[in-house]
């Protein structure tokens, strides 16, 4: 039916296995207004970027393959649109603003060394498994290890999923914010009816 | 990729989408954010039976044909919603159904999935329906599905649309109908599934949930291997 082969032996190779458990706690829950980042997404919405998952050229080699993989049993542009703002900087730069010095003190994250991104998942579509490839944050800052982080922006809604290795992260509250641990594989999904609006904050420890 | 509709600006409350009768015989809390809830609550037992042998034969029939019989679309010019090929405006469902796809980004490329129902079954059909002795043989119906990555099955209620289709019955009496599903293969990666506020997760094959009538829930995919549920639906014996 699928061929997964590829993708089942890019995880086996890299020893990834789901019965191993890992720890996911929620870091804080950041005081932030829901209103805010919904209205920017409107307002914002001709300069957003907007892209389905797959290889492209600027992106590493782990990144790509894993694209490969996904696309190859069945992920394409009408399971895995994503709209995001961030990348612009001064996209970025408004971003931090509305989140505020005394949340990025709460994250413990430097804000003159981050990235903020607010992702838009319409109903119907998903990030599929991946382990993040930061390539965004390098552009911008070189290697520096960053903490990569995911902000919920509004409140939980039925259909609004995310999943870290084998913890489902769902129910969360306006800002709760959990860490995406470096090379851990993850997914989200939106099979709800409403948008979901989540936040990456990936950015230096302070 | 540019949404052919705008979003909506106000949140979409899907109660107002379910048929009135099951409002009234199954209360709930209806509300995302409630944590005093008993959602949860509906695991009956993990059924003893060799779910490896099922899943593999089921991933064997779709292998024959390689064509998903079931997705959703919306039919803007006929302002219809079909259920594969079959426009369903005239079931219970069809509201629940409008919020998901019309004017909204469910689609046939995203709602896919293959089913395999009560005769297909062939020799698995007799000791599947031995499992739930409480519903009635003659209006027992039996569904697998399997949901391949990059699919979802939006959040709804359950309005018994293929039990009506098949019984002939010219509307469910929802205080005698009952769904019980089972987890074919243990959870994997990217395996969604929501039941009211309760979120599943580390599930073992054979693991069986009563689905209580009235209770939202949706699943979706978003892994690298097919999704696989079994589910029984029909009226219960001790009850009207």
């Amino acid at each position: 039916m699928l061929d997964n082969q590829y993708f089942k032996k890019y995880l086996s190779d890299r020893n990834i296995d789901l019965k191993e458990h890992i720890q996911v706690d929620r870091l804080c829950t950041l005081d932030i207004d829901p209103k805010a980042f919904e209205d920017f997404a409107n307002k914002n919405r001709q300069e957003a970027t907007v892209k389905s998952y797959h290889p492209r050229p600027f992106l590493n080699s782990e990144t790509n393959e894993q694209a490969i993989n996904a696309n190859w049993i069945g992920y394409n542009e009408h399971n895995t649109t994503e709209t995001n703002w961030g990348l612009d900087p001064v996209h970025n730069q408004k971003l931090k603003e509305m989140i505020g010095s005394h949340n990025f003190e709460a994250m413990g994250i430097d804000p003159a060394r981050s990235l903020v991104r607010l992702l838009e998942y319409m109903p119907g579509h998903c990030l599929p498994l991946h382990s993040d490839g930061l390539e965004g944050f390098k552009k911008l800052y070189g290697d520096l290890r960053p903490t990569r982080l995911f902000v919920a922006v509004s409140e939980w809604d039925w259909g609004h999923v995310l999943q870290l290795h084998d913890n489902v992260i769902s129910n969360w509250s306006l800002g709760d914010t959990y860490v995406i641990p470096p090379n851990v594989f993850h997914a989200s999904a939106n099979f709800g009816i409403s948008p979901k609006y989540t936040l990456t904050v990936t950015g230096v420890q302070q | 990729m540019k949404l052919k509709h705008p979003i909506s600006e106000k949140r979409l409350d899907p109660k107002g989408a379910v048929p009135k009768e099951i409002l009234e015989q199954y209360p709930w809390h209806w509300n995302p954010m409630e944590q005093n809830h008993t959602d949860g609550n509906h695991f009956m037992r993990n059924i003893d039976f060799d779910w490896k042998g099922l899943g593999d034969w089921a991933v064997q029939k779709c292998n024959e044909h390689l064509t998903p019989q079931k997705y959703w679309r919306f039919d803007y010019d006929e302002d219809a919603i079909y259920h594969a090929k079959e426009n369903v405006n005239d079931m219970p469902i069809k509201e629940q159904a409008f919020l998901a796809f019309k004017n909204n980004t469910h689609t046939p490329e995203n709602s896919q999935y293959f089913k395999i129902a009560n005769e297909e079954f062939e020799h698995w059909q007799e000791p599947l329906m031995k499992m739930f002795p409480n519903l009635k043989e003659d209006k027992m119906g039996i569904s697998l599905f399997v949901q391949p990555p990059g699919h979802t099955m939006f959040t709804h209620v359950d309005t018994y649309s293929s039990f009506i289709r098949r019984t002939g019955d010219a509307k469910a009496d929802y205080t005698v109908l009952r769904r019980y599903m089972a987890f074919v293969r243990d959870w994997d990666f990217g395996h969604f599934f929501h039941y009211g506020n309760h979120c599943f997760s580390q599930w073992r094959a054979g693991d069986c949930w009563d689905l209580v009538p009235g209770i939202y829930h949706g699943s979706a995919n978003a892994g690298l291997n097919p999704k696989i549920t079994i589910h029984w639906s029909g009226e219960l014996k001790d009850v009207g």
